[in-house]
């Protein structure tokens, strides 16, 4: 036998087996086109199906540092606005220390300034006792749930502790969200702290009496007092200015991680989403194969010698 | 004298028989397994008369069975490639479904519990940070118990199939016996001459045959036809046949191996299945599905005994030391049921990183332990003697070993391989997460300690401190999904190797209607002129009688 023979049933079944097959492919085009997604299990590409576990994880960690960065930027920002409020009472109460040394000034006159100076102080205390919102307080280290100063000033206890929180803003960029009160308040550079500063101030203004004497002692307590404010008020100048860094970095941060991140979707993209393009153009070419293999189906089962044989 | 009319009664007698057979196959075109038959046709001698030969009609020479043994063996080589291959890339379609699909992977759950983590860090003193992070721990483990679930399920299922596979193979297998018998019978009282339809059943049985399990076949001068399975075994021998069942492993009782049952006794015989749907069945269990489970579990344990450990160094809102935050799972020591010894064996977690999610077997030969890497098949050499003072150490397990053994006794030591369905989460209270780092006080917002946990999200701490557990995870989905690829690839291969060996088959043993249909009308037409011929036999003789009677 030269020629191949072909069977009947061969004939119906690889009709079938041709329809079948263009309709399998079809189906896996449709899905394709109705989740926009090339990749529908791991199977379709499993190299890029492992990358795409670790490119999800690292999507996810730049997600997730954002959210960091704006836990971390909200508390910065009320660090900051507390700090600022210690310069400007601060600034306040150099202004006093200033006006004060006045050599015509009468017990009265400094009894007055003396009351605003202890209202200045008190307004310190509260700014260094400020909560966050939550419950928790800014300058209490990580003992922070209570007030971290108690106390009458400038006999003031520190309750909280030293330790600072890093914060993970970007890959590699770990960020402190605050300062502990002892490094803020009570470590000024000089051997003092901020509330001292200003009772010492106050102890100064309150020197009674005009006598010689009296004034050589205020004048020495006046000077001493300026010197230790300039002090304080650098301290917090500075630590404000660190604030601020951490701030720029944090936004800094943020061009880095959106860099990042539309990196990893272009990449998880060519690994995952579809070309739709691409997907319709086949889509059409099946579609056509379909109908041919139909119509062949058709054309051949409907001829048989048998329709002649009558 | 040659005669005329017996003559035309013979090619009468032989188109009638052409055309029944025509009919027969005709009948057939729709009956699967069918060859196609054509009687054979061979003229009369001729009778010498005058010194001249002068043929006598026709005669019946036999109805021929149209069929090729190559392509019949061809023909059980790629059924059982295509069955063993279909099965096993159902199965691995199905796993690489569960592990790269988002929602019911392990990708996201991980990710979230470390997100979580991350969280907590920002936000240390948030009770509700510490409580995402409990919810996500939760989802994560229950995740890990609900893959090891499937895949416990998937075993289960491959065992069931596996039983029912051996019954229909063994009633396929005594059937075949069975029709030996009737074809050789058959053939010895018609002096050799084959019953086709008789063949063609039985190769329809063998077909069956083949699409469970991988054989060969050796057809006997007596019609009878033996056959083997892949591994060798005769599983029917003339009119005997043999019976495969499944038999419960002896370091599991609930996973199954196959057995050929040959005159009473049976042989295990799960690593030479070759091909068929049991050979896919046996091949994707060992495979895909043991290392997966033992890979997933790996996972597990390590997660587990690295967060516990790192959880211990820290701080709760309590001002306590971190108590365990997972379930640790614990590796599995399992002895071989025909053990005769008092030996017990226990293992435990050592050097996490060098884990492998393999599977060890330890043998007592009465002298020394010997072990095997049971995925692999190399022998393993550990450190130490195994006493409680000095464990056998290998593959990030301790293995000691009590009690007297006797020789010839075997344990299995499946470290990771049930892992997952045991990691669970120690601790209900969120303020038990050990949050803050060494020496902070109760109610501290220190983060020290959250920021480490949430680092272990890339720390290698597996393949010998080269993989974070995200990076195996993802090695993992990759395997399974390159072994559901790799099948689906292969089936496509086979598919067009069967569809070549399938129309080789039909283009011998198919019927095609067309040619019944001018065989029809070839044969119909032969008869009417032999009925033409008796025709004229009778009108000669007519002739002859008018002749005389003048």
């Amino acid at each position: 036998m030269g020629i191949n023979r072909i069977s009947t049933a061969l004939l119906h079944q690889q009709g079938v087996a041709a329809m079948q097959l263009q309709q399998a492919k079809l189906a896996k085009v449709q899905q394709q086109l109705a989740t926009g997604a090339r990749l529908t299990r791991a199977a379709d590409d499993p190299a890029a199906a492992s990358s795409a576990v670790a490119l999800d994880q690292a999507l996810a960690e730049l997600n997730r540092f954002g959210e960091n960065a704006k836990t971390l930027t909200h508390k910065l920002q009320l660090e900051e606005g507390a700090l600022a409020g210690v310069e400007d009472v601060l600034m306040r109460v150099r202004e006093l220390a200033v006006t004060v040394n006045n050599g015509s000034y009468t017990d009265t006159e400094r009894a007055a300034i003396a009351a605003e100076l202890r209202q200045r102080l008190d307004d310190l205390v509260g700014l260094a006792n400020s909560g966050d919102g939550t419950g928790r307080h800014l300058f209490g280290g990580t003992q922070d749930g209570a007030a971290p100063f108690t106390g009458t000033p400038p006999a003031l206890a520190y309750g909280g502790d030293s330790r600072q929180r890093l914060i993970t803003v970007a890959p590699g960029v770990d960020l402190a969200d605050g300062d502990p009160g002892d490094a803020v308040f009570l470590n000024v550079p000089g051997g003092t702290d901020v509330f001292s500063a200003v009772a010492n101030l106050i102890a100064a203004v309150e020197i009674p009496g005009n006598t010689p004497a009296a004034n050589a002692a205020r004048q020495a307590g006046y000077a001493a007092a300026q010197d230790q404010l300039a002090a304080a008020v650098n301290h917090v100048s500075d630590t404000r200015a660190r604030v601020g860094a951490r701030l720029n970095a944090a936004d800094t941060a943020q061009s880095q991680r959106e860099a990042a991140a539309l990196d990893v979707q272009t990449t998880l993209s060519g690994f995952r989403d579809l070309d739709y393009a691409e997907a319709v153009s086949r889509m059409n070419l099946l579609l056509t194969a379909l109908q041919a293999a139909q119509a062949t189906y058709q054309r051949v089962q409907g001829s048989s010698l048998f329709d002649y044989l009558r | 004298v040659p005669d005329i009319l017996a003559t035309g009664a013979s090619a009468l007698l032989a188109f009638q028989r052409a055309l029944d057979t025509t009919g027969h196959n005709i009948a057939n075109v729709a009956t699967d397994g069918y060859s196609r038959q054509r009687v054979l046709l061979a003229s009369r001698p001729g009778q010498e008369l005058g010194g001249m030969f002068f043929g006598a009609g026709v005669q019946l020479a036999g109805v021929e069975r149209l069929s090729d043994r190559f392509i019949f063996d061809r023909m059980l080589e790629s059924l059982s490639a295509q069955s063993r291959l279909s099965r096993f890339s159902a199965y691995a379609d199905r796993l690489d479904g569960w592990l790269s699909n988002a929602d019911t992977g392990l990708a996201q759950p991980l990710q979230k519990y470390f997100d979580a983590l991350q969280g907590l860090a920002a936000d240390p003193s948030s009770t509700a940070a510490r409580t995402v992070v409990l919810s996500s721990v939760g989802t994560l483990v229950s995740r890990f118990r609900s893959l090891q679930g499937q895949l416990d399920a998937t075993a289960a299922d491959i065992g069931a199939r596996l039983t029912q596979a051996a019954g229909e193979a063994s009633e396929l297998a005594s059937r075949v016996a069975q029709l030996n018998q009737e074809i050789v019978r058959a053939q010895a009282t018609t002096g050799g001459r084959a019953p086709n339809d008789l063949l063609d059943q039985r190769e329809q049985l063998l077909s069956q045959l083949a699409q469970r399990i991988g054989i060969t076949t050796v057809t006997q001068d007596d019609g009878a036809v033996n056959v083997f399975t892949a591994g060798g075994q005769a599983l029917v021998v003339g009119t005997t046949a043999g019976r495969l069942a499944t038999v419960a492993d002896p370091y599991d009782a609930r996973r199954l191996d196959l057995a050929l049952d040959i005159g009473g006794s049976a042989v295990r015989i799960s690593g030479q299945a070759g091909g068929g749907e049991i050979g896919g069945l046996l091949d994707f269990r060992r495979e895909v599905l043991d290392p997966a489970m033992g890979e997933l579990g790996r996972l597990a344990a390590t997660l587990a005994a690295s967060v516990n450990a790192q959880h211990a160094a820290g701080v709760d809102a309590y001002g306590a030391a971190g108590g365990n935050f997972f379930i640790a799972p614990q590796p599995q020591a399992a002895a071989a049921a025909t053990n005769a010894g008092s030996g017990t064996v226990a293992a435990a977690y050592g050097n996490l990183s060098q884990l492998s999610g393999h599977d060890y077997r330890m043998g007592w030969d009465g002298a020394a332990w010997s072990f095997t890497d049971v995925t692999t098949g190399a022998s393993v050499t550990p450190a130490g003697t195994g006493t409680a003072g000095d464990p056998f150490v290998f593959g990030g397990l301790s293995v000691v070993v009590s009690g007297v053994p006797a020789a010839g006794d075997s344990f299995l030591l499946r470290p990771t391989a049930a892992a997952a369905g045991q990691v669970g989460v120690a601790i209900t209270d969120p303020n038990r997460i050990a949050a803050a780092g060494p020496g902070a006080g109760p109610g501290s917002s220190d983060n020290a300690n959250a920021r480490l946990l949430g680092a272990l999200s890339t720390a290698p701490l597996l393949d010998g401190g080269t993989a974070s557990l995200n990076a195996a995870y993802g090695a993992l989905v990759a395997r399974a999904g390159g072994a559901a690829q790799q099948a689906g690839l292969q089936l496509q291969a086979q598919d067009a190797v069967h569809a070549q060996v399938v129309a080789g088959r039909e283009s011998v043993s198919g019927v095609n209607l067309d040619e019944e249909a001018a065989n029809l009308v070839r044969f119909q037409q032969a008869y009417q002129a032999a009925a033409q011929v008796i025709a004229t036999a009778n009108s000669l003789f007519e002739s002859l009688l008018a002749a005389v009677r003048r």
